[in-house]
């Protein structure tokens, strides 16, 4: 991460147990930049939620600090909260009562203008549901109205747990479109969490990988996608693959003998038809030749499985 | 918008409410339809206001019955946060914890204060319907002896602040309403059992039991009643303030 950013969330060797025995999180350093949309990624468990609480105040540290929006949480004034939109899990929705009412409760708390509470309910497409029930509602019409509950205050940052659980494609693509456009027109800096790299790899700026409480990587999206590139190799098959290989080698490439075929750590396009000619040009007869791309979930899972 | 205003409209569609409709209607109905079926039984002798004898059984029927009552209702407020998952939402909201508590314990003791109101409205209600339906009950010639009525509620209230308070203590705490309303009977079971023990006024969920039979010249001591309920009612009030503002996680 880059030290001239403005830091909106910045956490500083934070550790916390639910008991002394079983630390839950291990000296996480979080660095979420103004404007950022910060994809917080980790299988089921893996402590995001509980990075969240932590974040909102809702748990303390037990070891570390937590700035955000330049305060320090601990110590924080009740205005830092009137800035930070949150959405922790499922919606928190009163469902004996409207959408609407809903909304005017938490307006309400906030001291927020009726014309807001509208305002959002026609962003997240609830204005023609707004008097029925909430109990009425779908999976995907609740977690919209969840959304709009934290959109409310028009804040600054946006803390969303998990907010495509249980959403169908549409859903899915409906909420990213949303959030890319808070973030895109009115700055908002988002973070979301997810165990699905798929679900919010299109959507955010930044990852943060966590795993049993251990931060394992933090930084751009490109930066992953580099990785990922890293990890590609040209898998080839030849009728004299050790001939194949001592040529390949001398020629300074890197290669591997693998199971069935040799690997060539893949560097870029114009790699492959300069193999080919160097192989064709010593003889060696060439069976198969294939590009074999590391996916970013494939080097998600490989951070993990690491771990 | 005013905390108090939400908490009323967190209040909309609920049991709750209901409850403290039927539940204030339930012993004055049963009553009604007892001294309407049975009139005979209640028919006072001459110079004799019927009144007291009728206000003893609603007085005595508050003490049973609308005890179980408040427990549900306050159960049930507590419930609509527990089932919406919504105290992690408001503790991340610019608002004071102790705002959040003292909002939910005056809406619960506004709801109470109702209930008791309806519960007394119902009451006289009947008993002037009884009087225009069997005249020879007696409730047409006397007056309504207010002064009783307000003398014993002023009492009993008291006696029940301790146990709203710790009841609403364990309420917030526990997030089923099943453990949390046996927790409370469990309580009232004691105070029943223990009624006659030397040292009872110091039982929360027994005080309301001493109010049994309630003469407007009773023999409790008044004073000293008043005093352990007012130590009670700060002990616990702070207690659980502390624990909310300062322990309770969403």
């Amino acid at each position: 991460m880059q030290n001239n950013e403005e830091l909106i969330i910045e956490t500083n060797q934070l550790s916390f147990g639910f008991s002394k025995d079983k630390t839950v999180l291990h000296d996480i350093n979080l660095q979420i930049p103004r404007g950022a949309i910060y994809g917080f990624l980790g299988p089921n468990g893996a402590g995001k939620t509980t990075t969240i609480r932590l974040l909102l105040s809702l748990l303390k540290p037990d070891h570390g600090s937590i700035t955000v929006l330049g305060e320090s949480v601990r110590s924080a004034s009740v205005n830092l909260f009137s800035r930070i939109g949150a959405l922790i899990e499922t919606p928190s929705l009163y469902e004996h009562l409207t959408g609407l009412d809903n909304l005017q409760i938490t307006a309400g708390i906030r001291d927020i203008h009726k014309s807001r509470v509208l305002e959002v309910l026609e962003i997240v497409q609830l204005s023609r549901d707004a008097h029925r029930h909430v109990k009425n509602y779908s999976l995907g019409m609740k977690q919209r109205l969840g959304l709009a509950l934290a959109l409310l205050s028009s804040p600054d940052l946006l803390i969303l747990d998990e907010p495509t659980n249980g959403l169908d494609p549409n859903g899915i693509i409906e909420i990213r479109k949303l959030l890319l456009h808070l973030s895109r027109d009115q700055g908002v800096t988002i973070l979301v969490s997810s165990h699905l790299l798929s679900e919010i790899e299109k959507l955010v700026t930044h990852i943060g990988i966590l795993d049993q409480g251990k931060l394992l990587f933090q930084g751009l999206l490109k930066h992953l996608q580099a990785i990922s590139q890293e990890q590609s190799v040209i898998e080839i098959d030849t009728d004299q693959n050790s001939l194949a290989m001592e040529i390949l080698l001398g020629n300074k490439l890197v290669v591997n003998m693998g199971k069935e075929f040799l690997e060539v750590k893949y560097l870029d396009r114009y790699q492959v038809s300069a193999i080919i000619g160097l192989l064709t040009k010593a003889g060696v007869a060439i069976y198969r030749i294939q590009l074999v791309e590391s996916s970013l979930e494939q080097t998600f899972l490989s951070f993990i499985n690491k771990n | 918008m005013h905390l108090l205003d939400i908490e009323l409209i967190k209040l909309k569609n609920t049991f709750a409410l209901w409850l403290t409709f039927v539940g204030a209607l339930f012993l004055p109905l049963l009553l009604f339809t007892t001294y309407l079926f049975e009139a005979q039984e209640f028919i006072p002798a001459t110079q004799i206001n019927p009144w007291y004898d009728y206000l003893l059984r609603t007085f005595n029927g508050c003490c049973f019955f609308s005890l179980g009552f408040i427990l549900l209702i306050i159960g049930l407020i507590l419930n609509i946060e527990h089932k919406a998952n919504s105290w992690k939402h408001l503790f991340t909201m610019p608002v004071r914890k102790g705002r959040l508590y003292r909002a939910k314990i005056t809406i619960i003791f506004l709801v109470i204060m109702v209930f008791f109101l309806l519960y007394f409205v119902f009451a006289i209600a009947s008993g002037r319907l009884l009087g225009m339906i069997k005249p020879p009950l007696g409730f047409r010639q006397y007056k309504v002896p207010y002064d009783y009525i307000f003398r014993f509620l002023f009492d009993f209230f008291v006696s029940i602040i301790p146990m709203i308070i710790i009841q609403y203590w364990i309420s917030f705490r526990m997030k089923n309403l099943i453990t949390s309303l046996g927790m409370g009977l469990f309580g009232l079971l004691m105070g029943l059992l223990l009624k006659n023990w030397d040292h009872i006024i110091y039982l929360p969920y027994a005080t309301p039991f001493q109010m049994l039979n309630y003469k407007e010249t009773d023999v409790l001591n008044r004073q000293h009643f008043y005093f352990v309920n007012a130590g009670y009612s700060l002990l616990f009030i702070v207690l659980s303030y502390k624990d909310f503002t300062k322990r309770f996680r969403a």
